[in-house]
């Protein structure tokens, strides 16, 4: 057996080497060991559970009634919810937020873990959702004709049939939910960062823009990893990694009932009306601009490109591997959840120790936000690859067609068709990106979300409410753009 | 893509045409409009031939931690609006240039001969209230802390320097039972924030009975606002003073040029902008002030050698952290 190391896997594994590097050696001299564990610690560590425990327990608890009530029947249109729920997971997080500030500042302190809760609800439930309601559909015919012949009522179907699909499901999202709340940067730091509502990653931060200590973000970074680890590998089960969904494909001619209706109507009242209040406060107020505006957002399209083609590159290699071990598996997962605060200053201590961390900030962006992306984007190309694979291997085989055949004439138009959509889609993960940029960038970096934290920064809501909108223009041209150059069928499935 | 690209190219490359560049890092509200950035550049470019470019962090002691991440790769020239707790251990950083001024005429709370660091203006902090919804005002310190019920915002004293001159102030007058003092303190706190700006603006909003700015904040409500209702409340133990400061950076490509700005800094030209745009007392005996300063309280001086402070900030700043994250 040839040990061919493949690229994604060399990288990831790279990255993760250095950054712990990085927190070893770090430089600066810090202070004894013992001065770290105090009161501070433990307040950040239950901050940081209590947040993330609070904010998967109410985005399950909320997301099932919905689930159940739209997988009820299949209907016409239900690809455009599902986009649309699609679509909050990889909206910039920023826009969330400044929607929720908008929309909810009259009604309570959304600076505070109210708010905290509020926008990770937004950007979770959706998703929380899509996955329930996938989990559903994938009952098989059968099992609901087999129920209705032997009679069994409403609620028995849905006590024999669904709830144990449901019951199923409960763990991994709520799994994968605490976890990208445990993870939790921007949302943490921009509502919440004072002393009472601060998280790890977001101490990670402070130790290192605040107090110049790299020994307690070291320090809190192994924290954290330590913690995430343990939920991973004690509460993940393997079906918690995949989250991905297979493509139903079905026609469907029926509307959606009375019931479905109603919770449709909710949900887009529930879910547009942060969206709408930032409309709103960003447009009837005069264009008020920033002389840094032109350099941000080209920054931001420069940093995004980058790290679109790299992320791009990534998931290409690792589909092309033929070899899907649960090692890769869990890597994909790994990296979706993965302390991005904690390898991010890994990597920049070692910067900072060779005297090149503001020479390399562009480099240093573009391949975590890349990494970053990652996991997000190599689950369309891996379903594309998987099925060409399935129908043509034998073929493949049969014919004693060498690798790079197969990838030019098997699995290139395949690809060709859905990487608009790849690249797109990592381009907007990364364009919205604010914590790495933040940590790495010095005084004068600025980028597109730079700019809206440091607005909303000095209260200046009306300001970040138009960069943010103009950063949703962005997002929303550019996932347009995927769609018209790209292959349409995938994208509405 | 591309050709945002190219600008950027563009961009960048013009920032190295021009020699004559100097790159202030200071705090945000310095460099609002209304803040003195816009009205020293114009002056100071005016004179110099040269391009002035001021960079706004959250703070001031963000500013420290600034420099201290990038030292010496840092782009800046100089560092504007440290404050005098700070100086010493901002000097033992080695990253500072002596300024080369005589520093006459000068008037300040108490006497200045550092020769890398240029005051600028000073002022005392204070609790600022809104006179028509505030009716029993503390006294003391003391009383905000132990028997008052007013609610209150102040600032990060790891990021903000008003936030530090509250620490310094509650130890300056708790001492060692200043660790208490803060927990009782934090039953009062509404929000902590990390600049003066939002502090302010929060407050202006209703969301607090008092916030922690200056003696002299009055003096903008009754110059724009042509309203008294704003005060600040005196305190029996009199109010640390803060004293705001400037240096150029030894990496600085135009060494002379930044210490011509510092020289600038202290001139009456801008002396006399301090009062009516940062809203501080100037340093300068014979610059100008608003008119309403003469309205405000005089209180007396409480402050800390910078030495002490170095020594023991970050103490201090973890027995402020562990009773405000309770």
């Amino acid at each position: 057996m040839t040990l061919r190391i493949n690229p994604t896997s060399f990288v990831i594994t790279l990255t993760l080497a250095l950054a712990g590097v990085g927190l070893i050696l770090h430089p600066g001299s810090g202070y004894p060991m013992v001065e770290y564990f105090d009161r501070w610690l433990w307040n950040i560590v239950e901050f940081s559970i209590l947040q993330a425990a609070m904010s998967a327990i109410f985005a399950t608890a909320i997301a099932v009634p919905f689930a159940i009530v739209l997988a009820s029947r299949p209907f016409r249109g239900q690809w455009v919810v599902k986009g649309m729920l699609n679509l909050f997971f990889i909206m910039p997080v920023l826009t969330i937020i400044l929607g929720v500030v908008s929309a909810y500042s009259a009604w309570f302190d959304v600076f505070s873990l109210k708010g905290i809760l509020a926008a990770h609800l937004y950007l979770n439930v959706p998703y929380a959702i899509r996955i329930f309601w996938e989990r559903l559909e994938r009952i098989a015919p059968r099992s609901i004709q087999l129920s209705q012949t032997l009679g069994f009522s409403r609620f028995q179907q849905f006590w024999w049939v669904k709830r144990p699909v449901i019951v199923d499901a409960l763990r991994p999202v709520f799994v994968l939910i605490f976890l990208l709340c445990f993870s939790s940067f921007t949302v943490v730091l921009t509502l919440g960062g004072g002393p009472a509502n601060t998280n790890l990653e977001v101490a990670i931060f402070q130790a290192l823009k605040f107090d110049f200590d790299p020994r307690a973000g070291a320090l809190y970074a192994l924290f954290h990893g330590l913690i995430a680890a343990f939920f991973i590998i004690f509460l993940g089960r393997r079906d918690a990694l995949k989250v991905e969904q297979g493509a139903s494909i079905r026609r469907v001619k029926s509307r959606a009932s009375a019931v479905q209706f109603v919770t449709l109507v909710l949900l887009f009242l529930i879910l547009l009306y942060p969206l709408l209040a930032l409309f709103n406060h960003a447009l009837t107020t005069p264009w008020v601009g920033s002389s840094r505006l032109l350099q941000g957002i080209s920054t931001s399209l420069m940093l995004a490109g980058g790290s679109a083609a790299f992320a791009t590159f990534l998931a290409l290699s690792r589909s092309l591997q033929t070899r899907q071990s649960r090692w890769h598996r869990f890597m994909d997962f790994g990296l979706l959840v993965l302390p991005i605060m904690a390898v991010t200053t890994g990597l920049f201590l070692i910067a900072l120790k060779l005297n090149i961390a503001f020479k390399i900030t562009t480099l240093l962006i573009i391949w975590l936000n890349g990494l970053m992306a990652l996991p997000l984007v190599v689950a369309p190309l891996n379903s594309r690859i998987q099925v060409q694979r399935k129908k043509y291997q034998r073929l493949g085989e049969a014919l004693g067609l060498n690798r790079w055949f197969q990838i030019r004439w098997i699995f290139a138009p395949a690809i060709l068709a859905v990487l608009p959509w790849v690249f797109t889609l990592a381009f907007v993960l990364s364009v919205g990106d604010l914590g790495v940029a933040a940590l790495l960038g010095s005084a004068q970096f600025v980028t597109l979300p730079i700019l809206i934290y440091q607005a909303m920064g000095s209260y200046q809501m009306v300001l970040a409410s138009q960069l943010t909108l103009i950063l949703l223009v962005i997002c929303a041209v550019c996932l347009l753009l995927a769609e018209w150059v790209g292959d349409r069928h995938y994208v509405s499935r | 893509m591309k050709s945002y690209f190219t600008i950027a190219l563009l961009m960048s490359a013009s920032l190295l045409a021009n020699a004559q560049s100097l790159t202030v890092y200071t705090y945000e509200s310095f460099t609002s409009e209304w803040g003195p950035g816009p009205a020293l550049e114009k002056a100071f470019e005016a004179e110099c031939d040269c391009d002035l470019t001021f960079v706004g962090l959250e703070d001031g002691v963000a500013l420290l931690n600034r420099l201290r991440l990038e030292g010496d790769q840092t782009q800046a020239d100089i560092i504007l609006g440290l404050d005098d707790a700070l100086l010493a251990e901002a000097k033992s950083l080695g990253l500072l240039a002596n300024h080369g001024q005589t520093l006459k005429g000068l008037s300040l709370p108490y006497k200045w001969t550092d020769e890398q660091f240029v005051p600028y203006d000073y002022g005392h902090f204070a609790f600022v209230y809104d006179d028509t919804r505030v009716d029993s005002v503390p006294s003391s310190l003391r009383e905000l802390v132990n028997d008052s019920q007013v609610s209150i915002i102040y600032q990060d004293p790891r990021v903000s320097t008003p936030g530090q001159g509250l620490m310094l102030w509650m130890k300056s007058v708790f001492g060692s039972e200043s660790s208490e003092a803060w927990k009782k303190l934090q039953e009062k706190t509404v929000t902590v924030t990390p600049g003066w700006s939002e502090a302010y603006a929060l407050f202006q909003e209703g969301k607090s009975d008092m916030v922690l700015s200056y003696v002299t904040s009055p003096a903008y409500h009754l110059t724009w606002e042509d309203t008294s209702k704003y005060k600040a409340a005196s305190f029996d133990e009199g109010h640390y003073v803060q004293i705001e400061i400037a240096a150029a950076l030894k990496s600085s490509q135009n060494l002379p040029l930044a210490q011509s700005f510092l020289g600038f800094l202290i001139s009456k030209p801008a002396q006399d902008l301090f009062g009516g745009t940062n809203w501080m007392w100037p340093v300068l005996a014979s610059a100008e002030t608003p008119e309403a300063f003469s309205q405000l309280i005089q209180p007396e001086t409480l402050y800390f050698r910078s030495e002490d402070v170095a020594e023991n900030r970050r103490g201090w700043i973890k027995e402020w952290r562990n009773a405000a994250s309770q």
